[in-house]
Formats: C-alpha cells, sequence, structure tokens
C-alpha cells in the first residue's frame, strides 16, 4: 500500500482508541499514531491494543509530531500521506474521496474543507472570523484562495513529504505551510468532508493561543512571503 | 588614574578572569569563549582609555560621557542576545531531529524484536 494516514496524538487516551479502529475500519490504507509526549495513557493504550506507532520521548508540539510522520513516510517508501487527527473530528470515510482526488488531479495536496460546499459544520463566530481572516491573508500574500486554510486534514504527495521532511513549523503550522507551498508553485486543492465535533478529550487551543497563533501565523508568513 | 577608573578596571579584569575561568573548565565552548574574551578585553580598553571616551563623547555633541558607553553597551548586548536565540534556535532543531530519528529508530527496534520473538516461537 502506498498511502499512510498518521495520526498525531498528545493527551488523546479518550479518543484515540475510537479513532484508529475507525480508520482500520474504514480504509484499507496504512497508519501510524505519532504519540508525541502523552503524560496521559494514550501510549499504555496503543500498547495494549498493538497499534502502530512512533513515540516520542519529548512533546515537540503538533508540527513536530507531523514531521515526523512525513519523514517516516518518506523512508518507508509511501507516495501519499494524509493527516488525520486523533480527536475524531476528522472522519475517515472522507479518506477515499481525498485518495481520489489527488490521484486523479495532479495536485501535490488536497485539503478537506468544510466551507468548499455547505457542510453541517457549525463552528464559533470567533473561529469563522479567523479562518475568514486567513483566506484573506494567504490570498494577499500567495494568491491562493483557500477556504478552510486551518483544516488539517489533507493528504500530500511524496514531492510535498520531501519539502515537509526538510521545514515543518514547529506550532500552528497549517496556514504557513500553505503560503510557503503556494509561493514554490505546488498545486493545493479543497474538497469538501465532513467533520464531527471533537469526540472526547480537551481541546488545547484556548483564546489566548488562538491570539497568539494569529499573530504569529501573520507576522511568519508576511516575512517570509517577502524575503 | 582616578578612583573611578581603578574601580572600572578591576571589573572588567575580574570579568576576564571569569571568562578565563569558565573557558578553562569547558564551561564555554570555543566560539563562545572567543565573543566573550573579545568583551571582556573591550572592557578593559574602555576601563583604561575613559579619557578618549570623554574626547568622542564631545566629538559627537553627547554631554553625559557614560551615556555614550551605556549606549554602546546596550546595543553590544542586544546584538549578543540576537545571536544567542539565533543559536538557541539553531539548538532547537537539531534536538527535535535527534527526539525524531530516536523515535523512528526505537520503532524500527521493537519491529525487529517482535520479528524474532516470532521467528523464535515458530
Amino acid at each position: 500500500m502506498d498511502i499512510l494516514v498518521i495520526i498525531p496524538a498528545y493527551n488523546e487516551e479518550a479518543v484515540i482508541k475510537n479513532t484508529v479502529m475507525n480508520v482500520m475500519k474504514t480504509c484499507p490504507y496504512d497508519y501510524i499514531v505519532i504519540n508525541d509526549g502523552s503524560t496521559d495513557r494514550t501510549l499504555d493504550i496503543l500498547k495494549e491494543n498493538q497499534f502502530h506507532y512512533l513515540d516520542l520521548p519529548v512533546n515537540l508540539g503538533i508540527g513536530g509530531a507531523m514531521q515526523t510522520g512525513y519523514r517516516y513516510a518518506l523512508q518507508k517508501g509511501y507516495q501519499y500521506a494524509i493527516q488525520l487527527d486523533a480527536d475524531g473530528q476528522h472522519n475517515p470515510k472522507d479518506l477515499e474521496n481525498l485518495v481520489s482526488e489527488i490521484k486523479n488531479s495532479g495536485c501535490d495536496m488536497v485539503i478537506g474543507s468544510r466551507f468548499v460546499q455547505k457542510t453541517d459544520y457549525k463552528g464559533s463566530l470567533f473561529r469563522r472570523m479567523g479562518i475568514l481572516y486567513f483566506y484573506y491573508l494567504l490570498y494577499m500574500i500567495a494568491g491562493i484562495k483557500i477556504t478552510d486554510p486551518t483544516s488539517g486534514y489533507r493528504i500530500v504527495n511524496r514531492k510535498v513529504m520531501r519539502e515537509f521532511a526538510n521545514y515543518y513549523p514547529v506550532d500552528y503550522p497549517e496556514v504557513e505551510v500553505l503560503a510557503k507551498l503556494a509561493k514554490k508553485g505546488y498545486k493545493i486543492k479543497e474538497i469538501k468532508v465532513d467533520m464531527n465535533a471533537r469526540q472526547g478529550g480537551k481541546s488545547s487551543i484556548t483564546p489566548l493561543k488562538s491570539l497568539y497563533y494569529m499573530t504569529k501565523v501573520t507576522f511568519i508568513s508576511v516575512i517570509r512571503s517577502i524575503f | 588614574m582616578g578612583k573611578v577608573q581603578i574601580i572600572t578596571i578591576a571589573f572588567a579584569s575580574l570579568f576576564l578572569i571569569q571568562v578565563v575561568y569558565y573557558s578553562s573548565r569547558n564551561k564555554l565552548r570555543d566560539k563562545q569563549a572567543f565573543l566573550w574574551f573579545l568583551m571582556a578585553f573591550i572592557g578593559i580598553f574602555i576601563a583604561v582609555c575613559l579619557d578618549w571616551f570623554n574626547k568622542i563623547a564631545a566629538l559627537l555633541g553627547v554631554a553625559y560621557m557614560p551615556a555614550l558607553i551605556f549606549t554602546i553597551a546596550f546595543l553590544v548586548v542586544l546584538n549578543i542576545l540576537i545571536y544567542q536565540s539565533v543559536t538557541l534556535s539553531d539548538h532547537q532543531e537539531k534536538i527535535k531531529t535527534l527526539v525524531q530519528e530516536i523515535a523512528y529508530l526505537k520503532h524500527e527496534l521493537e519491529e525487529y524484536q517482535r520479528k524474532g520473538e516470532k521467528d523464535e516461537s515458530r
């Protein structure tokens, strides 16, 4: 099989088993869970159930964990890698669509979007405003229109994996990597996906972190788009 | 030589001794040790040539000479801080790569062990 599903997990003891089981049930692809230095029982659950996993001895953040997955995929010779969040928000039934789209369209990255077509997704007003802000920011600095730039549900080909193995932002990487890829001429496309509410555990994003996220991503993306 | 100048030279010399001490015990790596040696010598040079700075300050139109020294010192320290931040970021990146490699090697080792156990049980 030439497709790898990468599941980054940090303190996801409440949901990790269900998420991995769902992936195993719904699709024939290989998967790897990246345990990002969890301090709860996530690692025990991965061991008990004999899931495939990589165990990071310290917490690297979502970017470091995802980069580990991309490097693993490269080393093992996978042609495509998909990010799927451990919290159950990404529905594995959309995996097939992401795979067929990247194979048929010849794009380098396909993003599962909540907004490219109407879905049942109902996020908070603040979150929607943030997404809209990043939509315009990306359009201004990289000239691409991505309706759901913060979506982590994405598939990339081997060319992009190589880029990510060399550089991947440590925290809040989603928007920054889109700007970088677009500037380098990679083709990015969106397709509609349904996203669930978080199936358990606690989100690590607080209002203060969101503010930091927006400021940091804006600063870094603008600086790197100019120089 | 005034009292202030003697005290300044003494403090600058103490700083140089401190740098020599850390360098000799390998607590400062070569590159860092060199940087601090340079700083210590500049400190002693300024302490010895305080009169020159009075003239330079007057030439630049700075009425109070220590203000000139503080400004220069502030800019130098700021530059050192940025340099240290760059070094720190570089180290963070290297540590991240090492952590990722460890995780990968651990995974490979466990796979081999599992395979070995399966072969033995056959």
